[in-house]
């Protein structure tokens, strides 16, 4: 349970790092060709990984590579669109990094999530569900509202 | 237009956005397996990339600009390209830990804290070239209204 717990808490760092490198790389290169990098080289990482584990019979490649359910559904055509978006999404976050800072980042990133995610589901929900998500997105606000006016807030700094 | 406060909502809207794009891409996992459904985003996401590349910059001039602000680190280094990498893992390390026992979300509240954890660190050391912020008691706190907040979603959306 322990490994699993360290493993997920790396996870996130490994999200962190992700968004680092971008907004590292988009200081020089703009957001843009950060956007297209990390999704080259995400690409690149999981066609190794992919092959690694064919080679290694740790997967079939046939059932890997079937876009199908079990009964021949396919995939209807939105679902690709997951890419289309990743690729604004690390735009813009590679933009902001280096702006707001690292912690700021990742915190309004988080809330915007969030609230997307209750807005998604809140027709499915019990009323405690719905009350108890309620009371997290107004955490949420409260502490965006925070950040934004606290004095830790960054003014641009122009070197 | 890079005033801090339009910088939030441009990250507020990435939040929207990552939601979005998770929805989708689980939903393409549920047809095959979440290391081809990634395979396939990224791909896809490259594509993308590249044609926003072309269509919306005009080469070199806005970066030009922008290299002037940054008096002595004017070539990107060689490791920065690899943001990829650490996202390539994210999918794999999460499909371990949904299916144990954190579940999924165990895998997202842990996330969520390694992700700041990581923040506070970057910023502390100023890495990666974001502004230096210390750690003081006053950051650690204001950091828990918005933990508390998504802990109380992921946790109330699975257990409905």
């Amino acid at each position: 349970m322990i490994s699993y717990i360290i493993l997920a808490l790396f996870n996130g760092i490994m999200i962190g790092l992700c968004r680092g490198l971008n907004g590292r790389l988009s200081q020089v290169k703009g957001p843009f060709n950060a956007s297209f990098y990390n999704h080259l080289i995400g690409a690149l990482v999981l066609t190794l990984i992919i092959i690694g584990a064919v080679m290694f019979s740790v997967w079939d490649l046939q059932s890997l590579l079937s876009v199908t359910k079990q009964a021949g559904e396919l995939a209807p055509w939105p679902v690709y669109l997951g890419g289309v978006i990743g690729a604004l999404y690390v735009t813009l976050n590679s933009h902001i990094l280096t702006r707001i800072g690292a912690l700021k980042a990742a915190l309004f990133v988080i809330s915007g999530q969030m609230i997307t995610g209750v807005i998604f589901d809140i027709s499915e929900q019990s009323l405690t569900a719905s009350l108890a998500q309620l009371t997290g997105v107004a955490l949420i606000i409260i502490g965006v509202y925070t950040q934004t006016t606290s004095k830790c807030r960054i003014q641009h700094v122009e070197k | 237009m890079t005033t801090p406060n339009f910088n939030v909502l441009l990250a507020l809207f990435g939040g929207a956005l990552l939601a979005i794009m998770i929805k989708l891409n689980s939903s393409l996992a549920s047809f095959t397996t979440p290391v081809f459904a990634s395979w396939l985003a990224h791909g896809i996401g490259a594509l993308v990339a590249l044609l926003l590349l072309a269509l919306l910059t005009k080469p070199d001039k806005a970066n030009q600009a922008s290299n002037k602000k940054l008096n002595a680190q004017h070539s990107a280094p060689l490791w920065s390209y690899f943001g990829g990498l650490p996202g390539a893992l994210v999918v794999v390390l999460a499909a371990i830990t949904v299916n144990s026992e954190l579940g999924l979300s165990g895998t997202l509240v842990l996330g969520l804290i390694g992700q700041v954890i990581f923040g506070l660190v970057c910023d502390h050391f100023n890495l990666f070239g974001v502004p230096k912020q210390a750690i003081t008691l006053y950051r650690l706190v204001s950091i828990l209204p918005i933990l508390a907040g998504s802990g109380l979603i992921i946790f109330f959306r699975s257990a409905s």
